[in-house]
């Protein structure tokens, strides 16, 4: 069934429905707040993040505060964000500090040897290589042996020259992909709330009028699987079947999508499209499954107001719905029109 | 036959359905695992019925290696996939760090090590030799010999003179000593007059004096060599092996050799594997052989359109399992086209039973030693339940009491992978098991999962 009903013409952005965040992290011998808000994560107790980023790119100490907003705009389109993290409020993840250590101690994790270099070469992409920092590599020939393939014919922008960093190792891809999973382990680690929050970043990225919204192509298996993994759970538990029979697709285009259903009981079939940025805006607010609706999309969000478009059942047309969160609960407010 | 071809993706096959199939995979996975309990999920039980998540996480990533061997997705994704759901279930606390570490080190991303390309021969050789004096052999069993391009293996088996273990200094355990480790090393010459070395490339003893050994040849005998003589211990009789007869280029191997598929050639290998085991344990009993995890194999390359003509060889791999009274998953029977077995299984299958062998050296175990006649000791022997190798020697005598006119021949042989004489004839034909093997050797099939009564998954 496919609804030509559409959500509100300025839709509303994708983190209207979920409150700000905050929580706190060891930031060397202090435990500092970071706080989410309106799509973005800060370190209240960095307020010149920016100029700690430039020290710490000269070769000044790094601190945690900032490494994990670093490493939150890193992940900030990471497919593997919605791989690892939680498919419903249900799904909770335990990993902790205690599960970071134990996979650096394993020796799958190292600290990025390259941090200050790639920071650098971010913030300041036109500026000569400070001394500091020069000293801290040795310039790139292709005759030397023993060289870390991290920064093998990395050029620093603007620098003139090109550097490797010195060392008996030599990285390779997996172990950068080890390295940037851990980091994304330690984002989860923030906790709940923040795990629902990244992974709507990431959704909103793929999603039409994201940031990544033109290589969503070329990474539909990982779309379809991102939103398999939690349509097919919400809309099981609402038509009491199980989650293998939900096939769910993305949806491409102007409406919310469609919604099918073949069968009675627990051996009902369900086909469901739905477009990526139902991730961001609908399932990680918590709204998937609302007042025995499956809902589908978010027409206006004022937190804690919405109002949405709602399926009371397979083959009906989504009615509009207000809802109110209330205690970490979404609840139907008088005013809903049919 | 020629073996070498790239593994890779095919371009024929649609590798976004295939990728999208393994990833919906690994979310039922999660939701599997995240429905036990979480007791169960991680304890390591033979009771369970579920696969742990370890165990899920692990079968995952032989179904994710299958579908790239078999070119339907890249093993770049393969294994992004299976790294991404080990990491999911760590920050679930479902599988542990050093599971964790297992799927992620980073020795996986290396190309997986496949066949040299060049031509291979496979040579059924079949025969059991007494130890040459000083040598501590009691007996050796020379099963086939295979040449590739790249290396010459013998395969061989027997029995130590004295099997008595030995200990070893500044260790509790005790050495059980090993064949060839002597500075007296086999030896062997061909009608060219080249000679060659031989050297364990592995071995293993049981304990009791029974071994296995891989043997190296060095160097390669190069194409054209119309036989090689071997000496396998100084004082033992050189054993002639034609390779001319069984040439590179003289015809296509046969039966399901020739399979040109992967997925052909990972279904086969998992009935050879079956074969094998209904040899190494020929008291009728491979009942516990797994076949669920070929079965998650046919259905991930059946769900992505890989599996094609290997229907065939499903349907082999079906009718055996059925021989053998092996559960056949019913994923299996659902894709299986119905066949035949090849001649040379089928030779196996009926002289699996068979313990006849040239010459017998080793000498039976003792409940059987003792008894009036061969055959006659309990069936019930409770070291023959526990141990496989002396339940090897317990089918022995339980096929000769079965077998009455094998009793006119020598037949003590330890047991019929060794040497099997076809009835009413001269020539060995036992060894066409291993033969037949090596000409389908892949090097980077995953193994079946074997589970043992009693033992761990």
């Amino acid at each position: 069934m496919s609804n030509p009903e559409q959500p509100a013409a300025a839709s509303p952005p994708w983190w209207a429905l979920l409150p700000p965040a905050q929580t706190g992290v060891s930031c060397g011998e202090h435990t500092h707040q970071l706080h989410w808000i309106d799509g973005s994560l800060i370190a209240l107790d960095h307020p010149d993040a920016e100029g700690e980023r430039v020290l710490a790119a000269l070769g000044g100490d790094r601190c945690e505060c900032i490494d994990l907003v670093e490493s939150w705009g890193a992940h900030g389109d990471d497919l593997e964000v919605l791989a690892i993290g939680p498919r419903s409020a249900a799904d909770k993840l335990t990993i902790g500090p205690g599960e970071i250590e134990q996979l650096q101690g394993g020796g799958m994790w190292r600290p990025p040897a390259h941090g200050s270099v790639l920071s650098f070469a971010r913030l300041r992409p036109h500026a000569t290589l400070p001394a500091r920092l020069r000293a801290r590599l040795t310039p790139h020939r292709a005759t030397q042996s023993r060289v870390s393939a991290f920064f093998s014919g990395s050029h620093i922008a603007g620098s003139g020259s090109a550097f490797v960093i010195s060392g008996p190792r030599t990285p390779g891809q997996p172990e950068r992909d080890a390295e940037r999973r851990a980091g994304l382990l330690s984002l989860l680690a923030l906790g709940g709330e923040f795990q629902f929050r990244l992974s709507a970043t990431v959704a909103a990225a793929w999603a039409d009028g994201g940031s990544r919204a033109g290589d969503a192509a070329t990474r539909r298996p990982a779309l379809v699987a991102a939103l398999a993994g939690r349509v097919a759970p919400a809309a099981a538990a609402w038509l009491g079947t199980e989650p293998d029979l939900v096939d769910v697709v993305p949806h491409e285009g102007p409406d919310w999508g469609r919604l099918q259903a073949t069968g009675t009981g627990s051996e009902r079939k369900v086909s469901v499209a739905l477009p990526v940025g139902w991730l961001a805006s609908v399932w990680a607010a918590g709204l998937a499954v609302t007042a025995g609706h499956l809902i589908v999309a978010v027409t206006e969000a004022a937190w804690p107001d919405a109002t949405v478009l709602g399926v009371p059942e397979p083959g009906a047309d989504p009615v509009t719905l207000k809802l109110r969160a209330a205690d970490g609960a979404w609840t139907r407010q008088p005013g809903a029109m049919q | 036959m020629t073996l070498g071809q790239g593994h890779g993706p095919d371009p024929l096959l649609d590798h976004v359905r295939a990728e999208t199939y393994l990833r919906l995979r690994a979310e039922a996975e999660l939701r599997r695992v995240l429905a036990l309990p979480r007791d169960d999920a991680t304890n390591d039980d033979d009771e369970a019925e579920e696969l742990t998540a370890e165990h899920g996480l692990r079968r995952h990533s032989v179904v994710a290696q299958a579908l790239a061997q078999a070119g339907a997705i890249g093993r770049g994704v393969a294994d992004s996939v299976t790294e991404e759901l080990a990491a999911a279930l760590f920050a679930r606390s479902r599988v542990g760090g050093s599971d964790m570490a297992d799927v992620l080190r980073p020795e996986r991303h290396g190309q997986p090590a496949r066949p040299p390309a060049g031509p291979y021969l496979a040579v059924p050789v079949g025969i059991t030799l007494p130890g040459g004096p000083g040598s501590g052999l009691a007996e050796v069993q020379l099963f086939a010999l295979v040449i590739a391009p790249d290396r010459a293996i013998l395969t061989t088996a027997g029995r130590l003179r004295n099997p008595a273990r030995k200990p070893v200094r500044g260790r509790r355990s005790h050495h059980a000593g090993l064949p060839f480790d002597g500075p007296e090393t086999p030896t062997g010459t061909d009608d060219r007059g080249n000679s060659y070395t031989m050297y364990a490339d592995s071995s293993s003893s049981d304990g009791d004096g029974n071994w296995t050994c891989l043997l190296s040849l060095s160097p390669i005998p190069q194409p054209g060599a119309r036989w090689l003589e071997l000496t396998m211990s100084p004082g033992s009789p050189p054993v002639r092996v034609d390779l001319a007869s069984h040439g590179a280029g003289g015809g296509p191997a046969p039966g399901p050799a020739a399979a040109a598929s992967p997925a052909e050639r990972m279904v086969d290998t998992v009935a050879h594997r079956l074969l094998h085991a209904s040899l190494t344990y020929p008291d009728d009993d491979v009942s516990w052989y797994d076949l669920s995890e070929i079965a998650d194999i046919v259905t991930a390359l059946d769900a992505v359109g890989a599996l094609g003509a290997a229907r065939g060889a499903v349907g082999r791999l079906v009718t055996l399992a059925g021989r053998l009274r092996v559960r056949i998953p019913p994923a299996l029977s659902a894709v299986a086209q119905p066949a035949g077995l090849p001649a040379a299984w089928q030779n196996i299958l009926e002289n699996r039973d068979r313990g006849d062998g040239p010459t017998g050296l080793a000498q039976p175990p003792p409940c059987c030693r003792n008894s009036a006649a061969p055959g006659s000791c309990s069936p019930g022997c409770a070291r023959a339940r526990r141990e496989p190798c002396f339940r090897r020697w317990h089918g022995v005598c339980r096929s000769r009491r079965s077998s009455p006119s094998s009793r006119t021949r020598r037949n003590n042989g330890p047991g019929p992978r060794a040497t099997t004489r076809a009835a009413g004839t001269s020539q060995p034909r036992a060894a066409e098991a291993p033969a037949t093997a090596m000409r389908t050797w892949n090097w980077s099939l995953p193994r079946p999962c074997i589970r043992m009564p009693g033992r761990s998954r």
